[in-house]
């Protein structure tokens, strides 16, 4: 009896052991000059099995890090602060390391600090709430009148800087993870060198893609059940349909703070919110197929970090 | 040679400044000189050393500790360490001279720490080796010549408020449903469940679920401690103690559904993998089995995404709470940090005599999150697994123990005798906070135990669901025990509660109960754990 406990332990440990890493298995796509985005709204609604219900538009503000060197970007990382403005009230912010996706690599990696709320930065005497550094610096940015050299400007760029500095060899998750990566590479000297390069904002439309009861039975899938503060309000009301992947369409715009040069970059994106990985995979598979052969899509792979640099450096 | 002079002035100074009167959830005095020696420089939190305790529990990346796999560490505990460390990074970064209140923040991480690597370590070697059984028999053995304590003059000290023991002072009978609502766990008089996974540790059979929320979970379990268990944790609740939250559900008030995405699919499945991980038969404990139907999703519109899939009914069971706002972490930590000079953990021990507890092992302690809804989390020690109680047989020849034996749950369990307290409760464990009890420690714990009424008492119990016969000379024989504490401490009763020890309860003119005594095997087909066999687990209840 006691083997038997200890065997199953063993076969057990590799599974308590899996928790370390964050992960993401999306697909990315780019709009030909032939396709509107209303026209593709429209068509995704109701494409063969695959059901699209587009619930929400929300704002993202980005600010993406590296150093003079471009390190992050020429190791195939980007690691940004994004303020989230979800139908036009709910706030949040979130601190983001990610790796670039390629032909052989769908899977992405996604390391967050999310919950940025009781980190301060030290202004002269008084402790200010990282966001509200963000803040300053995101609405200078998307209020036309203003230019990004402001000196007001500079100087909440100097706290994100100084937050940067003191933070870089501590419990912050994306510096954690980059320790991990390469402790040589990025030691705390490297990333205490990270300042905001670029800046930009997007506009999201975000979508539900789902599958009816009949497909589900026909093709035995299991049913997406997730927890309720999970489960979408959409699949609350209709348990019938089944949860299968979460997409987006974006239009986002960047400024690059050395040159003040922009960039817009409009793509479709895909993630994979299946229960079963495996069918997952194999379901992000059919419906890839749908939009390159059917609707004239792209594939594509760079993260917006990347498109930006490319095109503004 | 400087800096150890430095450190004992300092800690000289701080213990000056350290006010028994504050009331800290972690900090004790005999903590400072170990705080300050690992976390403080020039009079200051040092980063360095801070980043490195913080860096070991949020690091997701680290994965061992020592060379010992580390324990999950679950998103709102690393929450909640980045709470604390971001406070005590400020306090460092403005060069804050160091104060009990910053001391008593190191102290909760460094408990933190302690227990999320103590639980990492159990998780080694989840089940008790040949060793540890050998020492818990010889514990149970010698607990009687240990248990002596001579009589002190008596000192009236109480304890704080800590994160060990809050004081109840009014309704001791509501304080477990307060934790609850707390904890945010809603139980229905009747339930239903979905099943989650197998479980593979412990000795009695018991698997885990998802509420119908899918948010919390709850671990159903069979067996001797689905009683037990219950009106342990709502004695220990009402004394002031944190604890598990296990319900007894009856007569199929309990359905456990199969969604059908997981690796067991119906009863026959979860019979068999049962036993084959448990060496435990349920058939007995089976009632019905069957197929989620449009009537019961009518009847109960949560169940409207299970029609079609199949549940099992039981003919008892016992569920204990898993709420998501409460994240489990590793032992409360009784040998470690100076814990055995708190008075609130010296004195359990007689609260652990007063229901007859067994299974004092460290293990059986808990370190918990608990999440109040808002983004804050209270760091709470839990007394946990309980249900080793109420009248325990052990066999040293099978390594087996069996619990809620109403017989073998003695009617007095303290006795005051030439200038000694005797205490009559064998346990398998003496942690130091244990074995270094004095005669005042448990007599705080005895003046505790004095308040409570025969109310409060008749409430822990009767939740337990034990049937009438059993409950009756269950309540008559803890109000007797609590007499004999009562009266061995020399404390006057300020609510005498009446009992009988010569109680005898009859049925349908068949006695059950004579003179104080089960006598019948009562009613084995709804209670085939059976409240007299004294075969456990390891020979199936001895069905």
């Amino acid at each position: 009896m006691d083997i038997k406990k200890i065997l199953l332990v063993c076969l057990l440990m590799p599974l308590l052991q899996s928790f370390g890493q964050d992960v993401e298995t999306q697909k990315k796509f780019t709009f030909p000059q032939s396709v509107s985005i209303q026209d593709f709204v429209t068509n995704t609604e109701n494409l063969s099995e695959f059901k699209s219900y587009y619930h929400s538009i929300n704002l993202y503000y980005d600010l993406y890090l590296d150093n003079e060197n471009k390190d992050l970007y020429k190791m195939g990382y980007s690691l940004r602060f994004r303020k989230r403005i979800m139908n036009d009230s709910i706030e949040t912010y979130v601190f983001q390391l990610k790796d670039e996706m390629g032909l052989e690599k769908e899977i992405r990696m996604e390391v967050e600090e999310n919950e940025l709320d009781f980190y301060r930065v030290k202004d002269e005497d008084e402790w200010t709430p990282l966001p509200a550094v963000l803040d300053v610096i995101f609405n200078l940015y998307s209020d036309l009148s203003s230019k990004p050299d402001s000196i007001l400007f500079s100087h909440n760029v100097e706290l994100i800087e100084k937050w940067i500095k003191t933070k870089a060899n501590g419990s912050i998750a994306p510096f954690q993870r980059l320790r991990y990566i390469d402790s040589l590479t990025f030691d705390p000297n490297k990333v205490k060198s990270f300042r905001p390069v670029l800046i930009g904002s997007s506009f999201r439309k975000r979508g539900h893609i789902y599958v009816d009861s009949s497909y589900t039975a026909q093709e035995k899938l299991p049913f997406n059940r997730k927890n309720k503060t999970e489960t979408p309000m959409f699949f609350k009301l209709n348990t019938n349909y089944n949860w299968l992947f979460e997409s987006s369409i974006d239009n986002a715009t960047f400024i690059y703070l050395k040159n003040n040069k922009s960039v817009n970059i409009i793509e479709y994106e895909v993630e994979n919110k299946f229960i079963d990985a495996q069918k997952g995979h194999d379901l992000l598979k059919k419906y890839e197929n749908i939009m390159v052969n059917r609707l004239g899509l792209h594939i594509k792979y760079d993260s917006k970090y990347k498109q930006s640099i490319q095109s503004l450096q | 040679m400087k800096r150890i002079l430095f450190l004992l002035l300092f800690s000289v100074i701080i213990k000056i400044n350290f006010s028994q009167e504050t009331s800290y959830p972690f900090l004790l005095e005999e903590q400072i000189h170990f705080l300050i020696g690992n976390y403080i420089e020039d009079s200051c939190v040092s980063l360095c050393h801070l980043r490195k305790t913080t860096d070991l529990l949020t690091n997701r990346d680290i994965t061992h500790v020592n060379g010992v796999p580390l324990a999950k560490r679950r998103k709102a505990f690393i929450r909640h360490v980045k709470h604390l460390s971001e406070k005590l990074e400020e306090i460092a970064l403005d060069k804050t001279m160091v104060n009990d209140s910053t001391l008593n923040l190191i102290s909760e991480l460094e408990y933190l720490k302690s227990s999320i690597i103590a639980k990492s370590n159990n998780n080694l070697t989840p089940f008790p080796t040949i060793k540890e059984k050998k020492e818990m028999a010889i514990n149970s053995l010698k607990s009687k010549k240990w248990m002596r304590y001579p009589i002190l003059p008596i000192s009236n000290i109480n304890p704080n408020e800590t994160a060990y023991w809050k004081p109840i002072n009014e309704d001791k009978h509501r304080s477990f449903n307060a934790l609850s609502k707390l904890k945010g766990i809603n139980s229905g008089k009747e339930m239903a469940v979905i099943f989650k996974k197998l479980n593979y540790s412990g000795s009695a059979p018991k698997i885990r679920t998802y509420d119908l929320n899918l948010d919390d979970e709850w671990s159903l379990k069979w067996g001797d401690e689905v009683h037990t268990d219950v009106a342990a944790s709502r004695i220990f609740a009402a004394i002031g103690y944190d604890i598990d939250h296990p319900y007894c559900y009856k007569n199929g008030k309990l359905m456990l559904i199969f969604d059908g995405s997981r690796s067991i699919n119906n009863w026959e499945q979860l019979r068999d993998s049962i036993s084959a991980i448990y060496d435990t038969d349920l058939e007995p404990f089976f009632l019905e089995e069957g197929t989620v139907n449009q009537k019961m999703a009518t009847e109960n519109n949560e169940l409207s995404g299970y029609v079609g899939n199949n549940y099992v009914k039981f003919i008892k069971c016992g569920l204990e709470a898993r709420p998501d706002r409460v994240k489990r972490l590793g032992t409360f930590l009784p040998d470690q940090l100076y814990n055995h000079k708190r008075l609130e953990l010296r004195g359990a021990l007689l609260l652990h005599a007063f229901i007859g507890n067994w299974d004092t092992r460290k293990e059986n302690t808990l370190l918990t999150t608990v999440h109040d809804g808002n983004y804050n989390y209270d760091v709470s020690a839990v007394f946990s697994d309980l249900g080793a109680s109420f009248g325990v047989s052990y066999s040293i020849l099978f390594a087996d123990f069996k619990v809620g034996l109403v017989n073998e749950f003695p009617w007095e369990v303290a006795f005051k005798k030439k200038n000694k307290v005797f205490l009559k409760n064998p346990i398998n464990e003496f942690p130091i906070s244990y074995s270094s009890v004095d005669y005042n420690d448990l007599r705080w714990m005895a003046k505790q135990i004095s308040h409570l009424d025969s109310l409060t008492l008749r409430k822990c119990v009767s939740k337990a669901k034990w049937p009438y016969p059993i409950e009756e000379l269950f309540f008559n024989k803890l109000a007797s025990r609590r007499a004999s504490i009562i009266s061995s401490f020399d404390i006057i009763d300020p609510n005498p509660i009446e009992y009988n020890r010569k109680i005898t309860i009859e049925e349908n003119g068949k006695i059950i109960v004579k003179k104080g005594e089960l006598i019948v095997d009562y009613k084995i087909e709804e209670n085939p754990e059976s409240f007299i066999s004294k075969k456990g687990r390891k020979r199936n209840y001895g069905y």
